[in-house]
C-alpha cells in the first residue's frame, strides 16, 4: 500500500488468495487514522465483502486488478473500491430476508447486506472508461475516534 | 486458517483458527462437507480461535446446519469472539444456530435431546 498525501492506495489482482492482503492494508490504514478499534472489524468485512464479489465475478475470462483508496474526510473515513471488470452495482441487490425459517432461509445473499450494515452510506457508479466505482463511507466522529 | 478435527463419543468438533474468508471457506466447505456426508449428525463447529467469518463461512454453516437438521442432527457453535458473534447476530444466525459460550457445554447438549 502506498500513501499519497492523506490516501491510503492499493492495487492487488482481483484474486480470492489477496482478501487478506487487503484486509491487513485497510486495517493498517484504520490504525494510523486512530480510528476506533470497535469498529474496524464491521468496516474490514464491507471491504472484504466487496472485493470478494469483484474476485468471484468482475472478471470471469481474463485477469484483472482492484483498486483501492481510503482516507479521511471531515467526520468519515471513505474507501472506494475500483475495478475494470463486468459492471455490477451492489445497491441494486434486495436484502435478504433475516427473519426466514431455517428451510426458507436462502443461502448467500449475505456480503452486500454486511456492507450495507456496517457502513454508514454506500454509493455506486460505473463509467465505460473506468469501470466500476464503489464508495463506502463510515462517520467515524468523536465517538469512533479512537486516542493514541 | 487452522482446521482441527476431534471426535468425542459420537459428536464431531471441528475447531477453526485464524480467517475465515471466502479463499479459506474452500477448505472449510471441503471438510464440513466431508462430515457430513459421511452421515455425522452432530456437529459442534469451535470458533475460538477464530478472528475473522465472512458470508462466505456462513453460507457453508447454513447449507451444513439444512442437511443435518433433515437427519434429526445439528451443528452447534461454540466459543465465538464478540466481533464473530456480530457477524452472526447481524445475518440473524442467531436465531438459527444454537450457540454456546463453552465447547464443552456444546457437546454435552447433544446428549441432553
Amino acid at each position: 500500500m502506498t500513501i499519497k498525501g492523506n490516501k491510503f492506495k492499493l492495487k492487488v489482482e482481483a484474486a480470492l488468495e489477496n482478501l487478506s492482503v487487503i484486509s491487513s492494508a485497510v486495517s493498517e490504514a484504520m490504525k494510523q487514522a486512530k480510528i476506533d478499534a470497535a469498529i474496524i472489524p464491521g468496516i474490514l468485512l464491507a471491504v472484504d465483502e466487496a472485493c470478494t464479489n469483484i474476485a468471484l465475478y468482475a472478471y470471469p475470462e481474463r485477469k484483472g486488478y482492484i483498486r483501492l483508496t481510503c482516507w479521511l474526510n471531515h467526520d468519515d473515513f471513505v474507501i472506494s473500491i475500483e475495478d475494470k471488470g463486468k459492471p455490477f452495482n451492489p445497491c441494486s441487490v434486495p436484502p435478504p430476508e433475516l427473519d426466514a425459517k431455517l428451510d426458507d432461509r436462502k443461502v448467500g445473499g449475505l456480503g452486500i447486506y454486511f456492507m450495507r450494515k456496517f457502513m454508514d452510506e454506500i454509493s455506486y457508479k460505473y463509467d465505460p472508461k473506468t469501470g466500476n466505482q464503489l464508495t463506502m463511507r463510515k462517520h467515524i466522529g468523536t465517538d469512533n475516534r479512537g486516542t493514541e | 486458517m487452522e482446521i482441527i478435527e476431534k471426535k468425542i463419543g459420537s459428536v464431531s468438533i471441528v475447531a477453526l483458527g485464524g480467517r475465515l474468508d471466502a479463499y479459506a471457506s474452500n477448505d472449510f466447505e471441503q471438510k464440513l462437507n466431508a462430515l457430513v456426508d459421511a452421515g455425522e449428525a452432530c456437529l459442534v463447529v469451535s470458533l475460538e480461535r477464530l478472528d475473522y467469518i465472512s458470508s462466505s463461512g456462513l453460507r457453508i454453516l447454513l447449507a451444513s446446519l439444512k442437511k443435518v437438521r433433515k437427519r434429526e442432527g445439528d451443528i452447534k457453535l461454540a466459543c465465538m469472539k464478540p466481533h464473530v458473534k456480530e457477524v452472526f447476530d447481524v445475518a440473524g444466525f442467531s436465531q438459527l444456530f444454537s450457540i454456546y459460550d463453552l465447547e464443552d457445554v456444546a457437546v454435552q447438549a447433544f446428549s441432553k435431546k
